[in-house]
């Protein structure tokens, strides 16, 4: 049993190492400022398209789901409340993190993969660079910008796509939608909904990098490596979501 | 008193459940060529990323020019690693940056090495022509061939003009011929820049070459140090290393004398001497 228990306390650990050793370079030289930007690049832009395309269809769907209780409730003025209140809480952060997860997490963890099992990262540390530094940092610093920047599109997209809804379908004005959407945001709404991405940012680059640095096992090992950064990091997003909303609610 | 370059006092190296290296001891002394022989799994690789500290040992201490590296901290060995090169098994170039870049990267990011981006640029230009390959700066690692990446991880290993250089099988994998370049390449870099070699290889060839041949300026190749049948001196030890232990350590003469089996096999794989004029071993008849 306790043998059984080793090796995931042991990974786990190892984690915490990576991770604290990331997070004490951070601020400290030499930055890579160009690693970084490219990373934004690829993190932030790249996943702009498939971010915005969730977030609208989430406000969509959700809007359509919630009209026909609204309507039962008398409550049809109100769908601007409903809507912002669970896209800006939970479905934006949440969608955003999964698509960052599979989507970049994945990435992470097969570039450094296969760098590591061609020996890149062993080349790196022969040749004076420290890989957390050069590799981890940038990784983790451009998704931690870009998450909630990515959230809050999704946020944005949503609402609009729940503002089709309204409108078409359940006969609000995009007056009446739009005033009872922002009217019920408190600040509490926004800390919650940024706080999130930004956690989950952390949780996902760490994950990935984690995996990535230790591949072995050849082109295979890569593959491995790539699955787990991706599970492990969304089953991260669900319990950190729980633990999160949790504290914020205790906070009302 | 000849300088020990790189010392390993009973290392031990074990994965887990897994006893990769059994108490190793061996030293290397300014100006030797050590070879490493030793089958798939024997160990090699890790002895060599051990003596540069890529990994730590788990028991027993590793000195590498003059320090005691066993317990450094990483930003403590950068500069020690600085003066020695590495060439990987699995090349390890940067697909992402140009040959260029990869042969410079030791130099734009050791702190002990930083130089100018002009003299950076002509010493890169001249490590590359050392090995025959001025003409791909501009190029990415891909689009080279597998020789042609060997040598530019020899350049790169090389261009910082170390003390020590560790080649990781420089010829696995390779047809004879690009082989022997590479092999040649190596005892130039050894015999024009005087650098310490450690060398792990699974044939035999590449052990015998190093041991007899030197680089000759004149015809631009290696030539032999002495006659056929002949063992020269050139400060060439051999070691064969079985599943982490050291199985054997000492001079050619001696290997080729030994009657243990596992031994042996590596001394008798290799070709029948004199297949043809000049078809000495570790040399390719022209
Ligand atoms: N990171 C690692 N984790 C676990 N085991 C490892 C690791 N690296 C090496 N080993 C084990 O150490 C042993 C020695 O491996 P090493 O790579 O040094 O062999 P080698 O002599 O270089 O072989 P080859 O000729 O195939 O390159 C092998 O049994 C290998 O499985
Ligand atoms: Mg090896």
């Amino acid at each position: 049993m306790l043998d059984y228990l080793k090796s995931p306390v042991q990974s786990f650990q190892d984690f915490l190492i990576l991770a604290g050793r990331s997070m004490r370079n951070v601020a400290k030289p030499p930055i890579y400022w160009n690693d970084i930007l490219m990373q934004m690049d690829s993190i932030g832009v790249g996943s702009l398209p498939i971010v915005a395309l969730i977030g609208a269809f989430s406000g969509i769907v959700m809007t359509l789901q919630m009209s026909r209780a609204l309507e039962t409730y008398g409550a049809t003025s109100q769908t601007g409340q409903v809507v912002s209140i669970s896209i800006i809480r939970e479905l934006g952060p949440v969608l955003t993190a999964l698509l960052v997860a599979g989507r970049n997490a994945s990435g992470i963890a097969s570039e450094l993969g296969s760098m590591k099992v061609t020996e890149q990262i062993d080349a790196m540390r022969a040749l004076g660079t420290d890989p957390i530094q050069k590799l981890v940092v940038p990784r983790l610093v451009a998704t931690a910008i870009m998450q909630p920047l990515l959230t809050a599109i999704a946020d944005f997209v949503g609402l609009l796509g729940g503002l089709i809804i309204a409108v078409t379908i359940i006969g609000n004005t995009a007056n009446q939608y739009w005033s009872s959407a922002i009217d019920i945001l408190a600040l509490n709404d926004i800390a919650q909904g940024m706080t999130k991405p930004f956690v989950f940012a952390i949780v996902i680059a760490l994950v990935g990098c984690f995996y990535g640095m230790r591949t072995t096992g050849g082109t295979q090992g890569v593959g491995l490596s790539t699955t787990k950064a991706v599970v492990v990091s969304s089953v991260w997003v669900f319990v950190i979501d729980v633990l999160i909303t949790q504290i914020f609610v205790s906070l009302t | 008193m000849a300088e020990a370059i790189l010392q390993f006092e009973d290392v031990s190296l074990r994965f887990e459940d897994n006893l990769v290296l059994d108490r190793v001891n061996l030293t290397v002394n300014r100006g030797d060529t050590f070879i490493l022989l030793g089958a798939a799994g024997s160990g090699k690789t890790v002895l060599l990323k051990l003596a540069m500290s890529l990994i730590q040992p788990s028991s027993g201490r590793i000195r590498l020019l003059g320090h005691d590296i066993t317990d450094l901290k990483e930003s403590e060995l950068f500069e020690i690693r600085s003066e020695v090169g590495i060439l990987f098994q699995e090349g390890g170039l940067f697909d992402s940056l140009t040959i260029e870049e990869n042969v410079g990267y030791p130099l734009r990011n050791q702190k002990r090495l930083r130089a100018p981006e002009e003299e950076i640029l002509t010493r890169v230009t001249e490590s590359l022509e050392f090995v025959e390959l001025g003409h791909t700066l501009d190029k990415f690692p891909s689009e080279l061939s597998g020789g042609m990446r060997r040598r530019v991880g020899i350049a790169r290993a090389n261009v910082t003009n170390p003390k020590l250089s560790l080649y990781d099988s420089p010829t696995a994998g390779l047809d004879p011929i690009t082989a022997h370049t590479i092999m040649s390449l190596i005892v130039k870099q050894r015999d024009l820049r005087k650098t310490t070699t450690v060398l792990a290889t699974h044939r035999y060839q590449d052990g015998a070459m190093a041991a007899n041949y030197q680089w000759d300026e004149a015809t631009h190749d290696v030539v032999r140090a002495v006659p056929h049948g002949q063992y020269a001196s050139l400060n060439t030890s051999f070691v064969v290393m079985k599943e982490g232990k050291i199985a054997f350590l000492g001079e050619q003469q001696q290997l080729e004398a030994s009657r243990d089996p596992y031994v042996s096999q590596f001394v008798l794989h290799q070709p029948p001497p004199r297949i043809g004029p000049g078809g000495d071993r570790g040399h390719l008849p022209a």
